[in-house]
């Protein structure tokens, strides 16, 4: 790591990644570890967190595609971002 | 409410996913619980971090899209191909064609889900013509409607089409060559919130693991279930089958998969006990487990191999 880079972990609370072009370059080394996230999960996790959160669909309708409940869609989804958490905060 | 199942919420309430009352009482409690706001303010910053990610999608070529969304959709065929055996509506009384649910489906996300779309079965569409009265009145009084749905409504001609699911109160009995309860048993199984049932479900086809259709359903169960307990039951009940090849293949790939350990162990020590020491299995039984981090295994392995030469 560069020693100048800030460490993923002090990242987190900036949002504001994409308003210049080097802030752009380190919100797509971000992205990397997402999807080096993403990998850490199992199928269904990984299934519901990207219908949820990168297609933006209802966690009802999620329940129904997997051909379960909203509330199981809803237990993925914590287990998701919760192993996501812990993945990316300790890179 | 707890603390913990706060903090549960708080992933459904950065998505919005969360009930006005539940957002009410969630909000409330931050107030109060510094702790609670703590673990908000962590879980917030990681869903920013997350949803710039997402925003960068905007940017993303369409053809890598399309590419990812057909990732997306392979998944989710490989999800339903794991389930297919079991996924019979024979005992979901459904009014109108699921596919007209999956439709909407479709629509929301875009031409990948066709895929799954296509391996669903098509369901009757009842209509009052052609269902008794009886069992319409039966059905209304003894079942359990759910995610009912208007598809169509036509003013001018009163008629309506319904689509949802009726579940009934059952009690059945037979033997296991009955085709219906080996079907039950087999829907036991996809109960995806009910580990206890499909354990159940496990140990009454171990009994009679001799018909073909139980010996996939109890790998299948070995393979794909997410609780350990059914799948160390599953593979309890094919031990005696370790010689056959597809059973055999299962056991290699517990021992090259499974999280826990103590299903690694009983496949190897299944496969050991019933597979002849030959070079070649033996082989593939040390590619297998080499790098298992569980010292018994690798020791079995070795002695296996070492007494196979």
């Amino acid at each position: 790591m560069h020693p100048d880079r800030p460490a993923l972990k002090d990242t987190l609370a900036a949002t504001t990644y994409y308003s210049n072009p080097e802030r752009r370059l380190y919100g797509k080394e971000v992205g990397e570890k997402i999807q080096e996230a993403l990998k850490t999960l199992s199928e269904k996790e990984r299934l519901v967190f990207e219908l949820r959160h990168y297609q933006g669909l209802r966690l009802k309708m999620i329940g129904e595609i997997m051909g379960s409940t909203e509330e199981t869609a809803k237990n993925y989804l914590f287990r998701a971002t919760q192993k996501l958490r812990a993945y990316l905060t300790n890179v | 409410m707890t603390c913990k199942e706060y903090q549960h919420q708080i992933t459904l309430f950065l998505y919005d996913e969360l009930s006005e009352s539940a957002r009410f009482e969630l909000e409330t409690h931050l107030h109060n619980c510094a702790s609670c706001q703590g673990a908000y303010e962590s879980e917030k910053a990681m869903h920013s971090v997350l949803a710039e990610d997402a925003i960068g999608w905007d940017d993303i070529p369409s053809d890598l899209l399309v590419e990812s969304r057909k990732a997306l959709a392979d998944q989710l065929d490989r999800i339903e191909k794991k389930r297919s055996w079991w996924r019979m509506p024979a005992f979901s009384v459904v009014f109108t064609p699921m596919r007209m649910l999956e439709s909407a489906a479709l629509v929301a996300m875009g031409l990948a889900l066709g895929v799954y779309v296509s391996n669903q079965r098509p369901v009757p569409v009842q209509t009052a013509s052609n269902t008794g009265q009886d069992s319409q009145i039966s059905l209304l009084r003894n079942g359990t409607i759910s995610n009912l749905q208007v598809v169509n409504s036509d003013p001018v001609t009163g008629q309506v089409e319904l689509a949802g699911e009726v579940s009934q109160p059952l009690r059945f009995q037979g033997k296991m060559e009955d085709d219906t309860v080996r079907n039950l048993l087999f829907s036991a199984l996809r109960d995806a919130n009910n580990p206890g049932s499909r354990l159940k479900a496990v140990e009454v086809l171990s009994q009679k693991p001799t018909d073909e259709s139980i010996e996939e359903a109890l790998i299948n169960a070995l393979v794909y279930d997410d609780d350990a307990g059914v799948r160390m039951r599953a593979l309890e009940g094919l031990k005696k089958f370790a010689d056959e090849q597809h059973v055999r293949a299962a056991f290699m790939h517990t021992l090259q998969n499974d999280d826990t350990a103590g299903i690694r162990i009983a496949a190897i020590d299944a496969l050991m006990a019933h597979n002849s020491k030959d070079p070649a299995f033996a082989k593939s039984l040390e590619e297998a487990a080499k790098n298992d981090d569980n010292a018994y295994i690798r020791s079995k392995v070795l002695q296996f191999v070492g007494t196979s030469k």
